[in-house]
C-alpha cells in the first residue's frame, strides 16, 4: 500500500512540467484514498517521516507532493484569476457596444478569443478548486509539514494573496456574467481557504509568516474576508478566523520588537545572506561561515553546497554555533529588560 | 522595515552598501531601486587601460522573491551593449555565476564586478560566433538558456 502512494506520488513529481491533464484524475485518486482510513494513515505516517527528514539530501516524497501542490494552487488560481478579469473586461466591452463598431472579422476574432479564455479559465477553476481542497484535506490532518520554515511563508503568501483578490478590494475584477458557466466558484475557495488558516492556526511559525507578507497581508485582510465570510456562509468559521487573525496581530508585534532588536544587533549577530538576526547559528563546516540554520536549509533545498566555497555539503554536517547562539539570546533578554 | 519581504529585506542593504561605497566604476541611482526594489538599472565604466576604457554601460537586474536564493536576472541594456566575446548583441551574458555558479553569497556587487573583470580581461572586441543566430532563437529571459561556458579565458 506504501508502495502504492509512494508511486502515486513520483508519478506525480515526474509529471510536473507536462501537462496538468495527467494531474485532474490525480485528485480524484487521491480525494478516494483519503476516505479511507488505512491510505489516509499512510499519507500521515508519509508526512512524519517527512518532517522528521526535512533536511535530508534528497527531500522526502512528501515534501516534494506538498511543495508542488502548493506550486499547482498558485499557479492555477493565479491564472484562473487573470483569465476570469480578462472574461470581464471582454464582457464589459462586448455589452457596451464596443465590438459593434468593429468590422465582421475582428468580431468573430474577438468572440472565439474570448470563448478561448472562458475555456482556459474553466479548467483553471476546475484544478485550482481540485487543488485548494486537496491541500484543505491534507492540512486538517498534517500541519507539520506545511508550516516548516522552508515552507511556510509560500503557503502563508499564497493563502493571503487568494484571500486578498477574492475579498478584497480587487474582486469585483473578477464578477462575470454566468460565473456558473466558467466553474468560477470564489465563494466556495474563499471557504476552503479560510478553513487552511484554521487548520493551520496553531502553527506560531504559520502566523508569523502570515503576518509577514508584505505584498497581501495587512491587518484589514481579516476583517473584510469576516464580511465575506458572513455573506457566503461561512459563518461556523467566523469565531476560528478572529482567533487566526488575533493570533496573527499577536505575531506580528512580536516580530516587530524582535526586527527592533535586528537594526541594532552587532553586525556577527546577524545571517550573513539574509541580514536577519539569527535564530539559530550554525558553522558551515568547510567555510566556517556562520549563519541561520533556516537560511541554509532553503539553499540546501536546491544546492547541496555551501554557498561560500561551494563544496559539497549537506544538513547533517552543519555545527550548531551554541556560543554566538547563547550570546544572542543573552543579548536580547538584556535588551528586553531595558 | 516593515512589510518588507526577505528578499526586499536584503536587497534594501545591499542597495545601502552599494550607495554608500559604490566599487570603482560601479553606480546605482538610489532612486530607481526605491521605486521598486526587485528591478534596479546599474551604471558602469569601462575601466581605465583595458579596451572599453570611456565607455559606459546599462546593466539591468531582475530579482524574484526567492532571491538570493535564486540567482537575478542580467542583462546589459541601452544603447551601448559592449561587444564582447561573452555578450550577445541583445544584451545576454554568459557568465557562469548568473545561471549554475550562482549561490547566495554573491551579491549584485560581486556580480557587476565579475563582469566588470570580464571586460577588462577582453583582449578583441568582438561578438560571439554564435550571436546571430542566439539572439534570433534566444528566450527572453537569459536564465532559460541552457549556457553552454565553453571558454574561461576571457
Amino acid at each position: 500500500m506504501k508502495v502504492f502512494v509512494g508511486i502515486e506520488m513520483t508519478g506525480q513529481s515526474v509529471e510536473f512540467e507536462q501537462k496538468f491533464n495527467y494531474r485532474r484524475p490525480m485528485y480524484t485518486i487521491f480525494d478516494y484514498l483519503w476516505e479511507i482510513p488505512q491510505h489516509r494513515e499512510c499519507f500521515k505516517n508519509l508526512a512524519i517521516e517527512a518532517e522528521q527528514n526535512m533536511e535530508a539530501v534528497n527531500p522526502p516524497i512528501f515534501l516534494r507532493f506538498a511543495n508542488l501542490l502548493i506550486n499547482d494552487a498558485i499557479f492555477l488560481l493565479d491564472e484562473a484569476l487573470a483569465n476570469m478579469a480578462k472574461l470581464k473586461e471582454m464582457q464589459r466591452a462586448q455589452d457596451n457596444g464596443e465590438w459593434n463598431n468593429l468590422n465582421a472579422r475582428d468580431r468573430v476574432q474577438n468572440i472565439s478569443y474570448m470563448q478561448h479564455i472562458g475555456n482556459m479559465a474553466r479548467f483553471d477553476n476546475i484544478l485550482g478548486k481540485d487543488t485548494i481542497i486537496t491541500l484543505e484535506k491534507l492540512t486538517s490532518e498534517i500541519s507539520r509539514v506545511f508550516t516548516h520554515s522552508t515552507m511556510v511563508d509560500r503557503i502563508a503568501s499564497m493563502l493571503n494573496y487568494f484571500l486578498l483578490n477574492l475579498v478584497g478590494p480587487n474582486k469585483k475584477n473578477f464578477k462575470v456574467k454566468n460565473a456558473k458557466e466558467y466553474q468560477f466558484d470564489p465563494a466556495g475557495t474563499v471557504l476552503k481557504i479560510c478553513k487552511i488558516y484554521v487548520n493551520l492556526k496553531d502553527s506560531d511559525a504559520f502566523c508569523l509568516a502570515v503576518s509577514q507578507d508584505g505584498r497581501s497581508y495587512s491587518p484589514s485582510l481579516f476583517a473584510l474576508s469576516e464580511d465575506v465570510l458572513v455573506r457566503i456562509g461561512g459563518g461556523s468559521l467566523i469565531g476560528e478566523m478572529k482567533e487566526v487573525a488575533e493570533k496573527v496581530a499577536k505575531m506580528a508585534h512580536e516580530h516587530e520588537a524582535r526586527e527592533e532588536a535586528t537594526a541594532e544587533a552587532p553586525e556577527h549577530f546577524l545571517d550573513p545572506i539574509m541580514s536577519t538576526l539569527m535564530v539559530d547559528p550554525v558553522i558551515l563546516p568547510s567555510s566556517k561561515q556562520t549563519v541561520d540554520r533556516t537560511t541554509i536549509a532553503r539553499h540546501l533545498l536546491s544546492d547541496q553546497t555551501d554557498p561560500f566555497n561551494r563544496s559539497p555539503l549537506s544538513m547533517e554536517h552543519v555545527i550548531p554555533n551554541t556560543e554566538l547562539k547563547a550570546e544572542i539570546e543573552a543579548w536580547l533578554e538584556e535588551r528586553r529588560k531595558k | 522595515m516593515a512589510g518588507m519581504s526577505p528578499s526586499e529585506r536584503r536587497l534594501q542593504k545591499e542597495l545601502m552598501s552599494l550607495v554608500k561605497e559604490p566599487p570603482p566604476g560601479v553606480s546605482v541611482d538610489p532612486d530607481i531601486a526605491e521605486r521598486n526594489l526587485l528591478h534596479w538599472i546599474i551604471d558602469i565604466r569601462g575601466a581605465a587601460g583595458t579596451l572599453y576604457e570611456g565607455e559606459r554601460f546599462q546593466l539591468q537586474f531582475k530579482f524574484s522573491n526567492k532571491y538570493p536564493f535564486d540567482s537575478p536576472e542580467v542583462t546589459f541594456v541601452g544603447q551601448n551593449i559592449p561587444v564582447h566575446p561573452h555578450v550577445y548583441s541583445n544584451g545576454h551574458i554568459c557568465l557562469s555565476i548568473l545561471t549554475d555558479d550562482w549561490s547566495p553569497a554573491l551579491s549584485v556587487q560581486s556580480v557587476c564586478l565579475s563582469i566588470m573583470s570580464m571586460l577588462s580581461s577582453c583582449k578583441e572586441k568582438q561578438r560571439p560566433p554564435d550571436n546571430a543566430f542566439y539572439v534570433k532563437t534566444c528566450n527572453k529571459n537569459p536564465k532559460k538558456t541552457k549556457w553552454w561556458y565553453h571558454d574561461d579565458s576571457v
